[in-house]
């Protein structure tokens, strides 16, 4: 490990990624993108019909569109980030060399949405009548331009999970054209657009009080949900068809559903049908839609999205870039030297540069604390991730042996890279940290 | 040389993966960014600040034309704001690719207070959206009213300070400690707080001039409140322009000496760089002075080319200042080299 490493023992470093991500994802798909689409739609909507109540919905979603994503769109996906660089700098580090030219275009489109949205939210007093066009070329210039940042960022995440041909050529443009870009890139648009109409649609339900200005709405809504649901699961297909073999295997097991296969799909069966109910009912009956149908749909789509996110990255494992650098940052052609050389030696940071007679435990916390905590705990609230819970009871010879065998007995799990004395200073660690931590007590280094 | 050689064994050895594309070309970048980004911060701290404090002197005096310049105000803030977090995404994106090896350790270094700028800019925002929609509901709890823009701006003048702290911390590796709180190393890292003053003063300068154009366009609504405007950004900008005099010393006499030596005449480049700044700067202090007495429309086009000018200028000097404090690590490999020959010789 070349970098500091910051702790955080409760929540877990993965959790705080997650959260910032997680609520990005939802703003940028549901707001941001679908948002924008549903919002001048409804404009053009109102535009051509010659519907001026319709034209001040849409002008009141611009408003809450400009707030949400400013504010908590904006600064959490800087905050990725920001997440990413203090907790996984490997990681996000050689991503921004290998893309860095994409994400320098990202940085362009993103000037120009921002001020497309300013330009749009401003001018609605301002382009009417006969300018009227102009804004609403305006609406779909910023729908389209937020789509745009999520094609070049989605070219930087299915990398990660398939890396294709750069793996060999080191290639921007193969890093870019890999396999999974354009499937997950179609699907999230689909996805995004539903996402949307469930978000909304509650919202309209709620607020909108002339019943015809609703039901025009939300029978709009519920055709842009009806059409991109079988695209976001032909997409979604495609995606899945694309995956790295053990990938997929994965996949149940990262929903915690392991062994019940059957439960995962029919619940997801069921979440899409659904979805594809709310849009009917949005169709048929738009002035009588039930509030909760609505809100029930918003908070399991929210659900969906937040549940794929965290699959995603969970069936990547035991990588954060795919055949090339492993979640702790080790890459995977360094594994065998630390094997020769040892880990501590090559690292910088560490308490101690190499494990002795007299720093055994502490070499091993420092080990740990290089190569396991950017997933594990000793005792977080993830008791999945927590070893407190999860090595109970095990003695550091046991553990010894376990640490070795771990990738093929766990292939989600990354070699461990070090000596021999290494990997038994780790096993002595875990051994006292999970059985006997006041021992531990008043050792450097060690937080509560 | 100890320093150096201590410094060593914390500074990361660089990724395998090369930096795509040439180094000179992504410092230019880099400036160019900043300047932008660092502009619509200006007006974004500086809106937010003089907002609340008009808000609050309109409410005092009871003379609503300070308040309906705060209201201006606030309407701007909410556009440089974002503007703001955008244009920064590029300084950011090329500060980490070249100077990984520096800026990464020392932002990990504070990486919780780093994290929380999230929560921390969202609130802010948030807040000042408050602000800014509530102005007429509220027009008779100013009170309330004021405290969410106060909270908006406090934040803000927060942001800066943790920015300050890993740029500078990441100049000097051989201060570099862990498990320092934030607030401790506000003072733990130099020159943070002397480029916190010089970075206020700039926001508050820049505001004045932002102003004096507000003011002017104002005139054709509205000419009264836009004389007030005008004359209330002359002397903020005259005013703040004139304690860069003393803010810019400060800092420059709180960078490490051989640095600082750097800037007094003993590099070309460097000396030659704030030498034309200074001038500039003077330049500045004149023209805002002439357009105070004269209100002549010349003097203000000058101020208005001048501050472009300083800004560019000193964006460009500090660039040099931080090359100048990592040359010794960055050319590290060549020294260990040298000193390899020369014991060998002897």
């Amino acid at each position: 490990m070349q970098f500091p490493i910051i702790e955080f023992p409760w929540l877990g470093s993965g959790t705080v990624i997650a959260i910032i991500a997680v609520t990005h994802v939802l703003v940028n798909h549901a707001v941001a993108i679908g948002g924008s689409l549903l919002m001048v739609g409804l404009e053009y909507r109102g535009w051509k019909m010659n519907r001026p109540d319709l034209d001040q919905v849409a002008r009141k979603m611009s408003k809450w569109i400009l707030i949400i994503t400013t504010t908590v769109g904006a600064l959490t996906g800087v905050g990725i980030w920001f997440s990413t660089m203090v907790i996984q700098p490997n990681a996000i580090g050689s991503l921004l060399r290998v893309f860095f030219w994409a994400w320098f275009t990202e940085w362009i489109v993103f000037v120009a949405e921002v001020i497309l949205i300013l330009t749009y939210f401003f001018t609605w007093d301002k382009w009417t009548g006969k300018k009227k066009l102009r804004h609403i070329r305006t609406g779909m210039a910023l729908s389209f331009a937020s789509w745009l940042t999520m094609t070049i960022i989605t070219a930087v995440l299915a990398a990660q999970l398939t890396p294709g041909q750069w793996i060999e050529t080191r290639s921007f443009w193969d890093a870019v054209a890999n396999p999974t870009w354009l499937p997950s890139l179609f699907f999230r648009t689909f996805v995004a657009i539903a996402l949307a109409v469930a978000v909304f649609s509650p919202f309209i339900r709620w607020f909108v009080k002339n019943e015809e200005t609703r039901a025009t709405i939300l029978s709009d809504f519920g055709k842009w949900m009806m059409v991109s649901i079988p695209f976001m699961l032909a997409f979604g297909m495609w995606y899945v068809s694309n995956l790295p073999e053990k990938a997929l295997e994965l996949i149940v097991w990262a929903s915690g559903l392991q062994g019940k296969e059957m439960v995962f799909r029919l619940l997801h069966f069921f979440a899409i049908l659904i979805m594809f109910f709310l849009g009917f009912r949005l169709i048929t009956n738009p002035k009588r839609v039930s509030l909760v149908l609505s809100a029930f749909v918003a908070f399991l789509s929210i659900g969906l999205i937040g549940e794929f996110e965290m699959i995603r990255e969970t069936i990547r494992k035991p990588y954060v870039i795919y055949d090339y650098m492993y979640v702790n940052g080790i890459r995977v052609d360094e594994v065998e030297k630390f094997n020769k050389e040892g880990f501590l030696p090559n690292s910088k940071w560490m308490a101690v540069d190499e494990v002795n007679e007299d720093n055994v435990v502490e070499a091993g916390r420092e080990i740990f604390k290089g190569q396991c905590l950017a997933c594990h705990t000793v005792d977080g609230w993830r008791s999945k991730r927590a070893l407190g819970e999860r090595i109970e009871g095990m003695t550091a010879e046991g553990l010894d042996n376990y640490i070795k065998n771990l990738h093929t007995a766990r292939y989600f799990m990354p070699p461990f890279a070090g000596t021999d004395e290494e990997r038994r200073a780790l096993a002595l660690y875990l051994e006292k940290a999970v059985n006997s931590p006041e021992q531990l007590d008043g050792m450097a280094g060690e937080s509560k | 040389m100890m320093n150096l050689l201590a410094a060593q064994t914390m500074i990361p050895n660089d990724f395998e993966l090369a930096i795509p594309g040439n180094i000179g070309f992504f410092k230019v970048l880099l400036v160019v960014s900043f300047i932008l980004h660092i502009f619509f911060v200006n007006l974004t701290v500086a809106g937010s600040v003089l907002a609340v404090f008009n808000e609050w002197r309109g409410w005092i005096k009871n003379n609503p034309r300070w308040d309906r310049l705060a209201e201006k105000l606030a309407v701007q803030v909410s556009i440089h704001k974002s503007l703001a977090v955008v244009l920064g995404v590029a300084p950011l994106l090329i500060i980490s690719v070249i100077y990984t090896r520096f800026y990464y350790p020392s932002t990990i270094l504070i990486g919780k207070a780093w994290l929380m700028l999230i929560a921390i800019i969202i609130v802010a925002f948030l807040m000042l959206y408050v602000y800014k929609f509530t102005w007429e509901r509220w027009q008779n709890k100013k009170g309330l009213h004021l405290f969410f823009g106060l909270g908006g701006a406090l934040l803000l003048l927060y942001v800066p300070l943790v920015f300050l702290t890993s740029v500078a911390s990441m100049l000097q590796p051989e201060l570099w400690k862990e498990g320092l709180s934030i607030f401790t190393a506000f003072f733990h890292y130099p020159t943070i707080w002397e480029r916190y003053l010089h970075f206020l003063f700039a926001t508050m300068a820049i505001m004045g001039i932002y102003l004096i154009v507000l003011g002017n366009r104002q005139k054709r609504e509205n000419p009264e409140d836009g004389e007030l405007f005008v004359s209330f950004g002359k002397n903020v900008a005259l005013l703040f322009t004139f304690l860069q005099l003393a803010a810019g010393p400060i800092l420059l006499f709180s960078l490490k000496g051989d640095v600082m030596q750097l800037f007094l005449g003993g590099s070309a480049l460097q000396t030659g760089l704030l030498v034309v700044g200074i001038i500039l700067a003077l330049l500045l202090i004149f023209s805002l002075y002439q357009y105070k007495r004269s209100d002549s429309r010349i003097w203000l086009r000058s101020a208005l080319v001048l501050i472009v000018l300083v800004v560019s200028t000193m964006g460009w000097l500090r660039h040099e200042v931080r090359d100048s404090y990592l040359a010794p690590y960055e050319n590290q490999a060549v020294h260990d080299e040298q000193v390899t020959e020369q014991a060998l010789e002897k």
